[in-house]
């Protein structure tokens, strides 16, 4: 089933966990353009209480103090099925829940995502990986530098992307050496892409 | 500003009006003297709404901006003229953030890089707003000087009526005035007079009250007498005239409002049944009193009353009122001093806190505050700079003439700004790097990856380098340009060089640009040289630009030349003002104005003469002004009987610009009758410049005119210009209109 952009939009602006869950459903088996056009209007404006889109706040307190009000609103139970969604079989389901978790900004959801780092399947691993980079939380750091010795390429090259947008220092050793070792070409343009994020 | 304050008391009179009209409407039932103060307090309120909005120490920021909050930066972004640029797109999964830089300083038009040349059109829109804004503030106050007039002349017609007036002294009259007076609790003495102008009863006297009546009042029964009577006395009692007088200058201030004037016509129909429930209270049977009110009415069916006075009845809320007397069911007790309280509580509750409210302004963006910070640190290096020239100057000055000092002063501050705007330039771009210190690991490995066999992993690391803008990546990217296959990644990198801006890149970009054969690449190759700005590639670049086959290159070529602003580029130049190519020759024109070399002048100057573009023809006079040359006059003498008005405008802006003339031409004096008025403008401003008294008829002449830009200009060059006839012409403009004009000319006098 096909997920047209205005339902994303849509769903956007109803902002609610009912309406989360349904465009996740709404996009099992929708072929990749479509799946596409709606993970990336999740990624660009999905959000709750209307200030997402923003990255998080470097300062802990501060990120600490928004993280609390943000879990209060955040509906109890979503991030559970959110992260179950992360392990669905369907392709596109997996890439709607991944920026949707991020979009979250809440410990929860982040460490749900975290987790599915850690997946036996690789497309599970790379949509956390994305995602992971979505949160823009210097804390994910860690378990991105991890994903960066990943047996799968796709998984390193969203790690090496991931680091890249989250713009933190901490990441340029990993990256330099994925740059000169990496046995992929793929996975060396996207950490020369992310040195250059960083420092750019 | 006026307007905004307009704007603003006349929002929060509509709303105070409309409550009222709400607490009228719940007190339908409640009595006329309830209404009329609700109606009486609202007027004060409406008076007091825009005194307290300029004089409250706070604000509540509450409303949305309205109308007049301008917004600042209208400067529209220069539009990068050919997509020359493509950044490496990022190819990897989610970059969709890789950002897509393309060459920042390419002027779209080569004169608008020039802000000095053009200050006037930048500021166009601002002044247009300050103008309406200026307009609809004169408006308001004419319109309030109209209103002022109509109540003055209604004082003067109540005098008038007042001349004619006789003191009654029948005993009839008096003692019926004395006991009417104790039925409604008068205690203060009240005249009773008698006018052969007053067709109808009318009360009026802000501190000593006067009954006026009609000479055929003593014709009246003793019945009608009471009425009348205790009708105007009951006027007297409720303090009528003073809330009229509230109402009416609410109307002067509120002219515009039909609102207001509603709102005061409505408290003195409340007034009028006030009174006549004051005189049923007192006794009077209600039917003979409505029998009488109704021949006062038609006795004066074309009666207006002057202002300020209260007359016994008008026709138009008739009606209403005599059913209202009529009807046996209105409450008509008075105002007790509990509700007057109340309501004077109520109404300063309301008026208060409304006239605190302020217009929520934009919230300064993130970038609005950057662009604020450079701005300001441009200025100060810019500042220092020329501090720094005169201070020089003054050190080294010895018996050099003055004017050859001025003039040096003058040079010195332009090349200062021109230094000090580079200067400044640097200096943020050396704060970047210092916040963002380049990390080794990372220059190498980006370095090392330069010779990755992928194509993709080389495009990401070049692009990368140039994003860091790190000088240490220069050789490395210089050799790609030179030797890479890909004549992408050759691209990107002459991108990245131009993105460093560093002098250590020209010889490797001008060797590409010898040996390259891709258009592209060395299209970019080009643009590189035009940001870097050194010299050093000014004879490379015209070497090739000899050569050169392409059009987009050499556009582009000439464009870098006029970027780098060095005299040895203008030999190569020159041949090109004879291009086939419009947009080539004009480029070429910007560059030489851009250059400011005096070798420009005659090729420039014979250019002129056989150029058929007009564009390209004011480009022409705008780099001749840049030039200040004297041997420009006559191309800008021709140049005033241009077909073409913009080009005449440059001829005498140009004409304004050239130095070391000592007579006006008499071209110049002639476009001072210009229809055009902003040819008036700059050729008044030249002819002030150049001191010529030869020029002072005419400028006496445009004191005259309509266009107050016009004659201010002028009143500065009459300043400049000291003879008799200047001064008495300075004198004269003392009684201007305009009070900036006025200022000038009594600075100008104060200086002699």
């Amino acid at each position: 089933m096909a997920v047209p952009p205005c339902l994303a939009a849509q769903a956007d602006r109803v902002g609610d966990s009912a309406a989360a869950l349904a465009l996740v459903e709404a996009a099992r088996g929708a072929n990749p353009v479509m799946c596409e056009l709606a993970a990336r209007s999740v990624e660009s404006q999905w959000g709750w209480g209307g200030d997402m889109g923003v990255r998080a706040p470097r300062d802990p307190a501060v990120r600490a103090a928004m993280d609390q009000t943000r879990g209060r609103r955040t509906p109890p139970g979503l991030v559970t099925q959110l992260a179950a969604s992360l392990r669905d079989d369907d392709a596109c389901v997996r890439r709607l829940a991944a920026p949707m978790l991020a979009r979250m900004h809440t410990a929860s959801a982040n460490q749900a995502l975290r987790v599915a780092l850690q997946h036996e399947r690789a497309t599970t691993r790379e949509a956390a990986a994305l995602g992971l980079g979505f949160t823009g939380d210097p804390a994910v750091i860690p378990a991105l530098l991890a994903g960066t010795q990943d047996a799968e390429v796709r998984v390193r090259v969203a790690c090496a992307w991931a680091l890249g947008e989250i713009e933190d220092a901490r990441a340029v050793g990993a990256l330099v050496r994925m740059l000169r070792e990496d046995r992929d070409a793929e996975v060396r343009a996207a950490a020369a892409w992310a040195l250059g994020n960083i420092e750019g | 500003m006026l307007p905004s304050i307009l704007i603003d008391v006349t929002v929060k009179s509509v709303v105070l009006v409309s409550l009222a009209a709400g607490g009228c409407a719940i007190a339908r039932r409640s009595t006329a003297a309830h209404r009329h103060y609700l109606w009486a307090l609202t007027l004060v309120g409406l008076l007091a709404l825009p005194l307290l909005a300029a004089g409250l120490p706070w604000r509540l920021p509450v409303m949305p901006a309205i109308g007049f909050t301008s917004s600042r930066n209208d400067a529209a972004p220069v539009v990068p003229a050919s997509a020359a640029i493509v950044a490496p797109d990022a190819r990897t999964a989610g970059a969709v953030t890789a950002a897509l830089r393309a060459p920042e300083r390419m002027p779209a038009n080569p004169a608008a890089g020039d802000q000095r040349a053009f200050a006037i059109t930048p500021a166009a829109p601002a002044t247009a707003r300050l103008d309406f804004a200026a307009l609809l503030g004169t408006l308001w106050l004419v319109g309030i000087a109209l209103a002022l007039g109509r109540l003055i002349i209604g004082v003067a017609a109540l005098r008038w009526m007042m001349r004619g007036a006789q003191p009654i002294s029948d005993r009839a009259w008096l003692d019926l005035l004395a006991s009417t007076s104790e039925r409604l609790d008068i205690r203060a003495p009240v005249r009773l007079l008698e006018s052969p102008h007053a067709n109808m009863p009318m009360a009026f006297g802000l501190r000593r009250p006067v009954v006026l009546l009609p000479l055929e009042a003593d014709d009246w029964s003793h019945e009608l007498r009471e009425v009348v009577l205790l009708h105007e006395l009951a006027h007297v009692r409720r303090f009528d005239v003073r809330a009229n007088l509230v109402g009416q200058l609410a109307c002067v201030l509120h002219w515009f409002n039909p609102l207001v004037w509603t709102a005061a016509r409505r408290m003195r129909i409340e007034a009028e049944r006030a009174c006549d429930d004051l005189v049923l209270g007192a006794g009077a049977p209600a039917s003979a009193y409505a029998a009488h009110l109704l021949e006062m009415v038609q006795a004066a069916t074309n009666l207006r009353a002057p202002a300020l006075a209260v007359p016994m009845a008008q026709p138009s809320a008739f009606e209403g009122r005599v059913l209202a007397i009529l009807d046996p069911r209105v409450a008509r007790h008075g105002l007790s001093r509990r509700a007057a309280v109340i309501g004077l509580l109520v109404i300063a509750a309301v008026t208060v806190p409304l006239a605190a409210l302020a217009p929520v302004q934009d919230t300064p963006q993130q970038h609005d505050r950057i662009q604020r910070r450079v701005e300001r640190r441009t200025q100060a290096a810019m500042q220092q700079a020329v501090t720094q020239a005169v201070r020089a100057r003054v050190n080294a000055v010895t018996d050099v003439q003055l004017a050859q000092n001025i003039q040096a002063a003058v040079q010195e501050s332009r090349v200062a700004e021109r230094v000090a705007e580079r200067a400044a330039r640097e200096a943020a771009r050396g704060q970047e790097d210092q916040a963002r210190a380049h990390d080794p690991r990372v220059t190498v490995a980006l370095m090392v990856a330069l010779e990755d066999t992928h194509v993709d992993v080389r495009l990401e690391a070049i692009h990368a380098l140039g994003e860091r803008g790190d000088t240490a990546a220069i050789n490395a990217l210089v050799a790609a340009l030179r030797r890479d296959a890909s004549k992408e990644v050759r691209k990107t990198a002459a991108w990245a060089l131009g993105q460093i801006e560093d002098a250590r890149a020209v010889p490797g970009l001008l060797g590409a640009l010898r040996d390259e054969r891709d258009h592209e690449v060395r299209n970019q190759v080009v643009w590189a040289l035009g940001q870097i700005e050194s010299a050093d590639a000014v004879a490379g670049l015209g070497a090739a630009l000899r050569t050169e086959d392409d059009l987009e290159t050499r556009r582009m070529m000439v464009w870098a030349l006029g970027q780098i602003e060095d005299a040895a580029a203008v030999p190569f130049l020159v041949p090109l003002l004879r291009d086939s190519d419009a947009e080539v020759r004009e480029k070429t024109v910007w560059a030489l104005g851009q250059i400011e070399s005096k070798d420009a002048v005659e090729p420039l100057v014979a250019m002129f003469a056989s150029e058929r573009t007009s564009a390209v023809r004011a480009q022409i006079l705008w780099a001749l002004g840049q030039l200040e040359d004297a041997r420009a006059m006559p191309a800008l003498e021709a140049a005033l009987r241009d077909t073409s008005l913009e080009v005449r405008r440059k001829a005498v802006w140009a004409m304004g610009q050239i130095d070391n003339l000592r007579t006006a031409p008499a071209g110049l004096i002639a476009a001072l009758h210009d229809p055009d008025q902003e040819i008036r403008r700059d050729a008044a401003r030249a002819i002030g410049e150049l001191q010529d008294p030869a020029a002072v008829p005419a400028l006496v002449e445009l004191m005259r005119d309509s266009d107050v830009e016009v004659r201010r200009n002028a009143v500065r060059a009459l300043g400049e210009i000291s003879s008799s006839a200047s001064a008495a012409a300075l004198v004269a403009a003392l009684r201007d209109s305009d009070p900036e004009v006025r200022r000038l000319a009594a600075h100008a006098l104060g200086d002699r």
